[in-house]
C-alpha cells in the first residue's frame, strides 16, 4: 500500500467540519508539522460498533478507517522510508516528535465532515508562564508499521448517534483512565450502550439517543465500580474546583453532568469528561480543560466565577446557548472508596480555617498508597523511614498545608473507611 | 549573611508547623458536628428518581 506523507497546514485538509476545524486548532497550537495518513487501518471500537450496528444496514459503510499521525518535525516520505529500513535515527526522531494520531470514520457527522474515532494527542504544554498545568493522562501505545510511538493523553472520540451520544462517549472516555487502574474492561461505545439500558429510559435503545444518569449509573455498576454523585450546590463556591483537583490527583476522571440554557430556559442537558486543570501561583484553578465529544480534546473552559459552577466555551460561542451550567458530576469509582466526598469534604472544611490561621494554604486529594509513599520518597521529611515502612490503606485521602506551592504538613484519611478516620500526620519541616 | 537568615526563617516556619500539628490534634467531633457532616455528606449526593431519569441527549 502506498504510504502518504504530507505537510500539515492549518486548516488540516482532512479535518473538516467543526470537530475537524477544532481538532485542526489544536493541532497548529501544539506544532504540527508532519502528518502520515494509514489509509486502511483497522480500529477496534469501530470495528465492534460496526459488528453491532452497521453490519445489518442495508447501505453498510466501509469497515476501515483512515488513522492520521501527526508529528513536530518537518520530514519527507524518503525520513519514513529510512525509519522503515530500520535506521535508529530515523525512528527515534519520529519517536521524539510524535504528537498522537486520529482515527476517521468512513461515516459523515450531522457537521459535514467524517466522524472522528479514537483520538490520542498530546496535552498542552505543562507549563504556561507562571501557571502549571495538569492533566489526567496515561500512556497511550501507538504502532506505526512497526515503529512504536507513545503519548501521555486521555483518549478522545466524537459522538455517533448511531450507537452513543454524550453520555455514551464520556463513559467510553473515562475507561481508559479507569482500566488502567483498576483494570476495569476496555469496551466500545456499542457495547457502553448495551449495558446501560438494561435500565430503562425513556427513548429507543438504538439508535442512542442519550442515556439518563439511572443508566449511566447503571453502566458504571455493570464493570464493578461504584459512583459517587456530587451535587453542585449553591451555598457552597469550591465544589466544583476541589472534586476536579481532588479526583485528577487520583487519576479518576469526572463526568461533568450541564444544563445548557437559552433564553434562561433550561434546554438540553450534556455530559462531558473534565480532563484537566490550570492553576496560578497560588494554586488557584483559572481554567478547566474538557473532553466535550461535540467540541474536541482538552477544550478550554473558563468561568466568571471561581466557583465553576457556570462555564463560557463553545457552547456559548458558536452554539448560541446563553448559558451552560454544571448541575452535578459524576465520579465512577473503586468501590473499596468508602469514605465520601462529602464526609472528607466536611472534614476538609474544618480543619482549613485552622492551617489558614497559621498562614499556610490548604487543599485536599485523594492518592492511592504506593502513589503517596513513592512521592514521599523523594521528599525531605521528618521520621521519613518510621513513615515509608507504616501499612496504610490502598486509598488515601490528604488534606495538604502547603506554602509557595510546597507542602508543610500532609494529614492522612484512610480512604477505605465510612467515615473519616485519621491516620497519621507528615511533617515536610524536616 | 544569607545563611544564618535562612536557619531564622526555617526555625520560625518549624515553629508555625508544630502549632498547626497541634491545633490539628486538638480537633475533636462532637455529636452535633457528626450529625452536620452527615447532613452535608446527604445534601450534596443525593439523587431524586426524577434526577436518574434526566436524559443527555446532545
Amino acid at each position: 500500500m502506498e504510504i502518504e506523507v504530507l505537510r500539515f497546514e492549518h486548516p488540516f485538509l482532512y479535518l473538516d467540519g467543526s470537530i475537524g476545524r477544532y481538532l485542526s486548532s489544536y493541532l497548529h497550537q501544539l506544532g504540527a508539522s508532519t502528518v502520515i495518513v494509514e489509509k486502511h487501518y483497522v480500529d477496534r471500537d469501530f470495528l465492534i460498533d460496526y459488528a453491532k450496528f452497521y453490519a445489518r444496514s442495508f447501505s453498510a459503510p466501509e469497515r476501515f478507517t483512515k488513522r492520521l499521525h501527526f508529528f513536530s518535525l518537518e520530514f519527507t516520505k524518503t525520513e519514513l522510508e529510512k525509519a522503515l529500513s530500520g535506521n535508529q535515527s530515523a525512528i527515534k526522531r519520529l519517536y521524539t516528535s510524535y504528537l498522537g494520531f486520529i482515527v476517521l470514520k468512513p461515516i459523515k457527522g450531522a457537521d459535514g465532515g467524517p466522524l472522528v474515532g479514537r483520538t490520542v494527542l498530546k496535552t498542552y504544554p505543562k507549563k504556561a508562564d507562571s501557571d502549571t498545568r495538569t492533566f489526567l493522562t496515561h500512556k497511550c501505545k501507538a504502532c506505526l508499521y512497526g515503529i512504536p510511538l507513545d503519548v501521555d493523553t486521555l483518549p478522545f472520540q466524537t459522538q455517533d448517534m448511531a450507537v452513543a451520544a454524550c453520555a455514551t462517549t464520556s463513559l467510553w472516555i473515562s475507561l481508559h483512565p479507569l482500566s488502567a487502574l483498576f483494570q476495569v474492561p476496555m469496551l466500545s461505545p456499542a457495547e457502553i450502550t448495551e449495558r446501560a439500558v438494561t435500565f430503562p429510559g425513556e427513548e429507543r435503545n438504538f439508535p442512542s439517543f442519550g442515556l439518563n444518569i439511572g443508566q449511566m449509573i447503571n453502566f458504571i455498576n455493570s464493570i464493578g465500580l461504584d459512583t459517587e454523585n456530587i451535587n453542585v450546590i449553591r451555598e457552597d463556591n469550591e465544589v466544583v474546583p476541589n472534586a476536579v483537583r481532588a479526583y485528577i490527583a487520583a487519576g479518576i476522571p469526572i463526568i461533568a453532568c450541564l444544563i445548557l440554557s437559552k433564553g434562561g430556559k433550561q434546554c438540553d442537558y450534556h455530559a462531558a469528561v473534565i480532563s484537566g486543570y490550570r492553576t496560578d501561583v497560588n494554586g488557584k484553578i483559572k481554567e478547566l480543560y474538557v473532553h466535550d465529544d461535540q467540541i474536541g480534546p482538552y477544550s478550554r473552559v473558563k468561568s466568571s466565577e471561581p466557583s465553576f459552577r457556570i462555564w463560557e466555551n463553545e457552547w456559548i460561542k458558536y452554539g448560541g446557548y446563553g448559558e451552560v451550567r454544571v448541575e452535578r458530576l459524576l465520579v465512577p469509582i473503586y468501590p473499596k472508596i468508602r469514605l465520601t466526598f462529602g464526609r472528607i469534604y466536611s472534614v476538609y472544611l474544618k480543619e482549613r480555617d485552622k492551617i489558614s490561621a497559621q498562614g499556610f494554604g490548604c487543599n485536599f486529594f485523594l492518592t492511592q498508597v504506593n502513589q503517596y509513599k513513592y512521592f514521599l520518597l523523594s521528599r525531605k521529611l521528618k521520621d521519613k523511614p518510621t513513615i515509608l515502612v507504616e501499612p496504610l490503606p490502598r486509598f488515601i485521602w490528604v488534606i495538604r498545608a502547603y506554602l509557595n506551592n510546597e507542602p508543610i504538613l500532609d494529614i492522612l484519611y484512610d480512604g477505605t473507611e465510612v467515615f473519616p478516620k485519621k491516620l497519621l500526620t507528615v511533617n515536610f519541616c524536616a | 549573611m544569607k545563611k544564618p537568615k535562612k536557619v531564622v526563617k526555617s526555625k520560625r516556619l518549624e515553629k508555625k508547623v508544630k502549632n498547626l500539628v497541634e491545633e490539628l490534634e486538638k480537633t475533636t467531633y462532637s455529636e452535633e458536628d457528626l450529625k452536620k457532616i452527615e447532613e452535608f455528606h446527604k445534601r450534596i449526593s443525593y439523587i431524586s428518581p426524577e434526577d436518574l431519569l434526566k436524559s443527555f441527549t446532545i
